[in-house]
């Protein structure tokens, strides 16, 4: 891989013990991303999607889980820092933003200091300069009148400003990476297509990378440079996104790309269904995680985990033993 | 079959004297046999509609007349009987259904309130009506709700809604809280499910996408108000009204070679506690004039099975 490498994921491994046994939340993972660069995460629920993020930030029970792996951030190994030294990366370097507004945000806080807190405590910007920074970030992010909201709570808000409002916050210390885990799962959909653009906006100003976590291909498709597919804990098939949707090689990929309603079709038009449910986490099946639901499935499938490899295109990759698609296409020439 | 006819739900806040307009004056009807969609925002009163035909929330005015008669005068007893004919299921389906009774009594206890058949049909029933939705029946005896997906638990909901014969059945949201993969399994059984009983269908649901696919015709509701109500592929390929257009534009489109349509940022939908004045979308439309600010406009047919909302109809 040519480019230059901003944050590299080393065969992580992402556990938590619960009643039933250990969940293998995330089962091995290796993947990169480059400066400037949005990735696009996408899975159903309890595909590891959001842990996945959440190990990359270190925001996860320390009691419960097991982290295993190497995440390396700029050079230097996030995996092997503790609290203390990650305090310095969190808000600064890195930031998260999440599904939920109104729980991420303080409820007794006014949000002016929700902005402003990062910025005193760990920039030490005394909080006048704080305040005039943040009620510029209040502008970039839409929320009209800053000057009277400054000293709003958040439940003087709607969803997508308190929405704004979070991505105000991280944004206020300059991060390099931002996470976004679902950011507009919880929004109505005019507000979502404001949201996305206001993300797309800000970080083409700011050279930001960006991890977008979603379930929705449709968010994916328009907001992201390259995609991971996600299913049991695994990435099962990742590329550039435009690669990705002109050529789908994982049967998964292609079924859940399938399923969606397409507003194109006549109404009435039967909807292609991946039958059965997702894998059981806590005792995943041998070999391949999604061979139960896959109309391809052989013996081979059930008994032997395919890994993740490319053919032909070298961005594009799948792990999968009986690939759909194109073989060998270089997809991102596909008009 | 069922005709709604200036339908006004309001809500007190609490506050003195101030109210939720949730739905506005709105009227359609359903016909036997089709499927009516419901699409919007949140806020825009589609929910508090279905709950007014159930007459789950009291309306403020207006009426609701299934099957020739009017359901605002009925006593409880006679509402209870009408309901049998009109069943509803609901966005979590996990919340509704009684976390501490097996999943077979849950779907056998209408049959069992109505006296429908002795124990030994009532059961027969169940379990055929759970095969039908993909239950297997010994699992149901043996299980609670928790020990399903969410998307099994909407099978049940579903199961337990057809059991006593219904005619309309009013969906809300019944697909919101499931994965895409899963959506389109419980969305192919309504259909089956529709033509197999001959089942008529209020979908509510805010994926214009979803909606469009399983009705024959859609209307479109903001703040408490139809703006467009038309078949549902003239919905999509002819929008009338600016916010259906708005609402079809903001739909991210899961091909990366399609340009996304730059919405303009227009705010977002203003409170249903003082709803704006005239057109209730007037703030945030591109071609809002002062006819718009002031006079609300009423919904018309613009051509056939078309009715739309609007001072200047777009196309």
């Amino acid at each position: 891989m040519s480019r230059e490498e901003f944050l590299r994921i080393e065969d992580l491994h992402t556990s938590f013990k619960t009643g039933r046994g250990i969940v293998r939340a995330v089962d091995g993972v290796s993947l990169s991303l480059a400066r400037g660069e949005s990735l696009g995460i996408v899975g159903e629920s309890g595909s590891g999607k959001t842990v996945l993020a959440r190990s990359i930030m270190g925001l996860l029970p320390p009691r419960a889980t097991t982290r295993t792996g190497k995440i390396f951030f700029n050079g230097e190994e996030l995996t092997a820092m503790d609290s203390e030294r990650l305090r310095d990366y969190w808000g600064a370097q890195i930031a998260m933003v999440f599904q939920d507004p109104m729980t991420a945000l303080n409820p007794v806080m006014k949000i002016g200091r929700q902005v402003t807190e990062h910025m005193i405590h760990h920039m030490k910007v005394d909080p006048d300069n704080a305040k005039q920074i943040a009620l510029k970030l209040l502008t970039d992010v839409g929320i009209p009148e800053p000057g009277k909201r400054f000293d709003d709570y958040p439940h003087q808000m709607s969803g997508g400003m308190r929405q704004r409002i979070m991505i105000a916050i991280a944004l206020a210390c300059g991060p390099s990476l931002l996470l976004a885990d679902e950011p507009t799962t919880a929004l109505d959909v005019t507000v979502q297509a404001q949201i996305l653009r206001l993300l797309a906006v800000q970080r083409a100003e700011r050279n930001m990378s960006m991890i977008l976590v979603t379930h929705d291909l449709g968010v994916v498709a328009s907001n992201t440079d390259r995609v991971a597919v996600m299913y049991g804990g695994r990435i099962m098939e990742t590329a550039n996104t435009a690669s990705l949707f002109a050529n789908m090689r994982h049967p998964y990929t292609k079924a859940l790309f399938d399923s969606i309603p397409n507003l194109k079709n006549p109404s009435h038009t039967e909807l292609t269904v991946i039958p059965g449910r997702p894998p059981d986490l806590v005792n995943p099946p041998p070999g391949c995680k999604f061979a139960a639901r896959c109309d391809y499935a052989t013996d081979q499938c059930r008994s032997e985990e395919p890994i993740l490899e490319t053919d032909g295109d070298s961005e594009h990759s799948f792990a999968c033993w009986h690939p759909v698609g194109i073989r060998g296409k270089a997809g991102a020439t596909h008009a | 079959m069922l005709e709604v006819k200036n339908l006004v739900v309001e809500f007190s806040t609490g506050n003195r004297g101030e109210k939720v307009h949730a739905v506005s004056d709105i009227s359609f009807t359903v016909n036997e046999g089709e499927t009516l969609g419901v699409v919007g925002e949140s806020g825009c009163g589609k929910s508090t509609t279905g709950r007014a035909i159930m007459q789950l929330v009291k309306s403020t005015s207006g009426d609701v007349v299934f099957d020739g008669v009017s359901l605002d005068g009925l006593s409880g007893s006679e509402l209870r009987e009408v309901r049998t004919q009109m069943q509803m299921i609901f966005q979590d389906p996990i919340s509704s259904l009684n976390p501490r009774r097996s999943v077979r009594d849950i779907v056998a206890e209408p049959l069992l309130i109505w006296k429908r058949g002795t124990t030994d049909e009532v059961y027969e029933k169940v379990d055929r009506t759970l095969e039908l939705v993909g239950i297997d029946p010994q699992r149901a005896a043996e299980s609670k709700p928790h020990q399903f997906s969410g998307g099994q638990c909407q099978r049940i909901s579903i199961a337990r809604a057809l059991m006593l014969d219904p005619r309309l059945l009013i969906c809300d949201e019944p697909v919101s809280a499931l994965d895409v993969s899963v959506q389109a399994q419980v969305l192919n059984l309504l259909e089956s499910l529709k033509k197999q009983f001959k089942l008529t269908l209020i979908f509510i649901a805010h994926d214009l996408a979803v909606v469009k696919n399983i009705s024959d015709r859609v209307a479109v509701m903001y703040l408490g108000r139809i703006c467009e109500l038309a078949p549902s592929d003239a919905i999509y390929s002819q929008p009338k009204h600016p916010y259906t257009k708005l609402l079809i534009d903001s739909i991210p489109v899961a091909d990366p070679t399609v340009e996304t349509h730059t919405v303009e940022t227009l705010g977002e939908p203003p409170s249903p506690i003082d709803p704006p004045t005239g057109c209730r979308f007037h703030p945030r439309c591109p071609n809002a004039t002062d006819i718009c600010r002031s006079e609300q406009p009423q919904l018309t047919e613009t051509s056939l099975g078309h009715l739309v909302a609007c001072h200047h109809p777009l196309g």
